[in-house]
């Protein structure tokens, strides 16, 4: 599993760079143009912002780098790997899940006088999102014979991943700042699988047992496997709310507010079923408990299948409110929140930054939920040129150490690198 | 830019090395599951409708009823395939006379006597209802125009409605007469057979009408040389219910009946004092019947009995309108002194065989003609037995056997847990043998004692047994054989409720590979 984010994260990163040197060849023509309209029209003008964004995080509140590296390298899972996991559940849910991608944002040329600028973003992003119950953790790695009679809730489980490639178009206010886009998003590729409602119980002298799972699954691809691409519509955007000649600044970004229209065909797999007994036999003499284990029972009649009918589903929004003060003159308070993305709570971030000199400045942060715990966040800032800013943000270092030991007991890690050209 | 891609490369061989040479990944899980959870009781080898459970700690009862079949004989008379000709010839006609349309030509009412009735002599019927059969005519004529022609059986209805069969007849040509059939089905038909008098028997009243069709465009004519040959025929009759004298008929009957076969107890000693043992004839026939028992044997053994070898006479039921409104018994008991009876179930027999013969009107017609019979409704000879289960035994009196499939229980090392809990009045000694699907045929087994419980008191007497597991013997699979061997000294008083709860339950450490 590892190796594979890892080769996405490569994938990513390459397209990434693809597109970087898209973007500068797009800057190119654009200083071109510029050149010769201000040449030949005589009309003040000057080029608009661009940024190029490539990222790549994961948390989970439980699962630390060590475990994943164990189960990576493969080898016996003693209890001595799994207990520290299965306590810092503390009787909750675990997540993990992250996001890897890139975006390029960019706002045409900004005349004079004139107070809205075409502006638009091309992107992509993995969504990748986790969780399970400490219940589900504890009988898939523990069994359930260290704690029978206790009821394992099994709802609330699940996993989801796609893919989803994103074109927008919108209108950059050129005084305040604010921006608008309208998005056309394209879900590529993708597959879910939950349990709504599941639960398995043992009675403490195991003389009965009684379970009930109610799951579905969904694979958004066709029958022989080829992409079931779905498309929607979004709005994003963000509004700088900062009061006259205040060192307050407020940010209210919202990204991908609407629907996907998923077509039909999705292959869906789906099980609502449950099983009470004391003893064989269970169902008749086919259904034993051997049978069940070893996965020999016909699953026709538990396991329904079939392809999808059309729907409409929510896209991953998130809303993110940021705050800035500036307390003195090179030191600078920060705030965020962030929600939605699919994380499961809400993330939010408080931190500092220090303007070094002209050319650098940099901060720390501590960044609390989304699917992750409490982890540190550095982030620096480097002016390469007047206009050419370039940021690189680290979230829980520790944890970006994956093959080396001083990772193992930390749970998130990410990366982010920003290219930015300010307007003229 | 090359840098980059270098970089890249190298990631990428990083990672992608990194897959080889990886361990499968194993865990260690505990599970522990009930298997087995099963109740052997009384009626794991006696069948439910064979025990009539004691309430309030009162002794449970053997019940046993059995019919023995003595109407293996027809005790009606049966209506015989009959055929009925008759032809109309016009060989009188001095001249060719044109056929009517507007008035039959032929116009008869007749009433024909069943003379030929199987069964006794001297029986005769008043009444029948056919459970099947059928009536087919047929007609031939030589008459070159359309007639038409109906035969009605005016004694018979059919949901009200006299049966009968119109036709209309072809006319004939010079080379072929015309010819034409119907046949009516006569499936619950009710035949009056007392004629138009209204108190004759086995009498059949018959219309037949036959006139020109107005189908005919010409006028036809009938010559001297023409006839119409006309022929009825009844075939297939059996009877669902008869009323009038069936004559003094007597059935002999050899039947066998299973018994007390089911109950498998080893070496049983039953207590028979309170023991209730009846033979129930019940006359279900309006006619009288007299029962007369040539033998009755007992898994060969021959039934001695003051009373049982005469003749029993019963008198006949009271039916009607077609209402069984009272049935008549005659009850023998089967225990009095005297008889060995006892003697012979004392040890679970098998088989019953009773031969003799049922005679039915045995003093003659002394109904007038109302005997009445369906045939759904026969006459029964019961044989009701009650014996309070005060058994003994000595030897396995039970075993049940669970398969245990085979299964991947990689690297698993635990046990069987195996719980048996009894309210049997008396110690059984448990074995539990669990055969594995190997080549060798391992056998694991262990053994138990279980004190007596009770089921008055509530007591459960409660034994245990484990069998240590691994891999080698689970994974297989096999056949878990479960034994009770019971001995009492002398015969031991059951309510019917005991039974031993068989709770197997698996326990152990298993290891999960990737």
């Amino acid at each position: 599993m590892k190796n594979i984010i890892k080769i996405i994260g490569l994938a990513v990163l390459i397209l990434g760079s693809s597109i970087s040197i898209s973007a500068i060849t797009h800057e190119i023509s654009v200083l071109k143009v510029d050149s010769l309209d201000s040449d030949s029209l005589k009309v003040e003008s000057r080029k608009g912002y661009a940024s190029l964004t490539v990222w790549a995080n994961e948390s989970s509140n439980v699962i630390t780098t060590g475990f994943a590296r164990s189960l990576a390298e493969g080898g016996f899972i003693s209890h001595d790997i799994l207990d520290p996991v299965l306590n810092s559940h503390n009787g909750e849910m675990g997540y993990l899940g992250g996001s890897a991608g890139f975006a390029y944002s960019w706002t045409g040329k900004v005349v004079e006088g004139k107070e809205w600028s075409l502006c638009g973003t091309v992107g992509s992003e993995l969504l990748v999102d986790t969780r399970w119950t400490s219940d589900a953790f504890e009988l898939l790695w523990y069994g359930n014979g260290g704690h029978t009679g206790r009821i394992d809730v099994l709802s609330g489980t699940g996993v989801r991943a796609s893919l989803f490639n994103r074109f927008s178009l919108g209108a950059h206010n050129n005084f305040t700042g604010q921006r608008l886009e309208i998005s056309l998003i394209q879900r590529l590729a993708g597959a879910e699988w939950s349990v709504p409602y599941g639960y398995f119980w043992v009675s403490e002298d195991a003389d009965s047992l009684d379970t009930y799972l109610q799951t579905e699954g969904r694979i958004h691809a066709l029958s022989d496997s080829t992409f079931l691409p779905a498309y929607g519509i979004g709005i994003s955007g963000k509004v700088p709310l900062t009061p006259e000649g205040s060192a307050l600044r407020l940010e209210v970004e919202f990204k991908d507010l609407g629907v996907l229209f998923e077509p039909a065909g999705s292959k869906v797999y789906w099980l609502d079923d449950g099983i009470a007994t004391t003893g064989l036999p269970v169902l008749g003499d086919s259904l034993t408990w051997e049978n069940i284990i070893d996965g020999n029972i016909s699953t026709d009649s538990l396991i329904l299948t079939g392809n999808s009918v059309s729907r409409m589903v929510l896209l991953p929004s998130k809303l993110s409110l940021r705050m800035n003060y500036a307390i003195e003159e090179n030191v600078k308070f920060s705030t965020s929140i962030s929600y939605g993305g699919w994380m499961p709570e809400p993330e939010v971030a408080i931190g500092l930054g220090w303007v070094v000199s002209d050319k650098l400045s940099w901060g720390v942060k501590i960044k609390d939920g989304g699917w992750g715990g409490s982890r540190p966040v550095v982030w620096a800032q480097y002016k390469v040129t007047e206009k050419r800013l370039v940021s690189v943000t680290l979230e829980d270092p520790r944890g970006l150490f994956i093959n080396s030991d001083t990772s193992d007991n930390f749970k998130a890690r990410g990366i982010s690198i920003r290219l930015q050209r300010a307007p003229d | 830019m090359r840098n980059f891609i270098f970089l890249v490369v190298c990631i990428l061989a990083v990672s992608l090395s990194s897959c080889v040479d990886r361990e499968p990944l194993s865990w260690e899980t505990e599970i522990f599951l009930p298997l087995v959870d099963d109740h052997i009781g009384w009626s794991s080898f006696i069948p439910d409708s064979l025990v009539e459970l004691g309430e309030e700690g009162e002794v449970a009862k053997l019940v046993f009823n059995g019919v023995i079949d003595i109407v293996s004989g027809n005790l009606v008379p049966i209506l015989p395939d009959t055929t009925i000709q008759d032809i109309v010839a016009f060989g009188s006609l001095p001249i060719s006379i044109p056929v009517p349309i507007e008035y039959p030509f032929i116009d008869k009412q007749e009433e024909m006597m069943i003379s030929s009735l199987t069964g006794t002599e001297g029986a005769y019927m008043r009444e029948l209802v056919v459970a099947s059969g059928e009536m087919v005519f047929t007609v031939e004529s030589s008459i070159k125009g359309i007639l038409e022609m109906s035969y009605y059986l005016t004694c018979v209805t059919l949901d009200g409605d006299t049966v009968g069969i119109d036709l209309v007849i072809p006319p004939a040509t010079d080379t072929e007469n015309g010819f034409a059939t119907g046949i009516v089905d006569l499936e619950n038909a009710l035949f009056d057979l007392t004629g138009t008098s209204g108190v004759g028997n086995n009498t059949l009243t018959t219309s037949f009408i036959a006139i020109g069709s107005e189908q005919n465009e010409e006028i036809f004519y009938a010559t001297n040389l023409d006839s119409l040959w006309m022929t009825v025929e009844f075939h297939d009759f059996t009877v669902q219910s008869a009323k009038g004298y069936f004559g003094n008929v007597i059935v002999d009957f050899d039947s066998e009946s299973p018994v007390l076969d089911s109950i498998p107890v080893p070496n049983p000693v039953l207590d028979i004092e309170g023991a209730v043992a009846k033979l129930t004839i019940e006359n279900t026939v309006g006619a009288d019947i007299r029962l007369t028992f040539d033998t009755l044997s007992v898994d060969d053994q021959n039934l001695q009995h003051p009373t049982f070898f005469g003749v029993h006479d019963v008198a006949r039921a009271h039916w009607s309108n077609g209402q069984l409104i009272e049935k008549t018994y005659l009850e023998i008991d089967m225990g009095e002194v005297g008889s060995n009876f006892f003697d012979l179930i004392e040890t679970f027999p098998e088989v019953m065989r009773g031969i003799g013969n049922l005679e039915l009107n045995p003093f003659g017609d002394v109904s007038l003609g109302n005997d009445y019979l369906d045939v759904d409704v026969p006459p029964l000879l019961n044989l009701d037995i009650e014996i309070p289960i005060r058994l003994g035994a000595d030897g396995v009196i039970l075993e049940e056997q669970y398969t245990i499939d085979p299964a991947e229980f990689p690297q698993f090392d635990g046990r069987l847990l195996i719980d048996l809990y009894s309210t049997f009045p008396v110690s059984l000694s448990a074995n539990v043998e669990y055969v594995v699907n190997d080549t060798l045929g391992t056998v694991v087994s262990v053994s138990s004692e279980i004190g007596p419980g009770s089921t008055i008191t509530g007591y459960i007497a409660h034994a245990f047994a484990e069998i240590p597991i691994n891999r080698r013997i689970i994974e297989p699979g096999g056949e878990l054989f479960v034994t009770l061997d019971v001995s009492t000294e002398g015969a031991v008083p059951f309510t019917g409720y005991e039974d031993v709860r068989v709770q197997i339950r698996i326990e152990g450490t298993q290891l999960i590979e990737e």
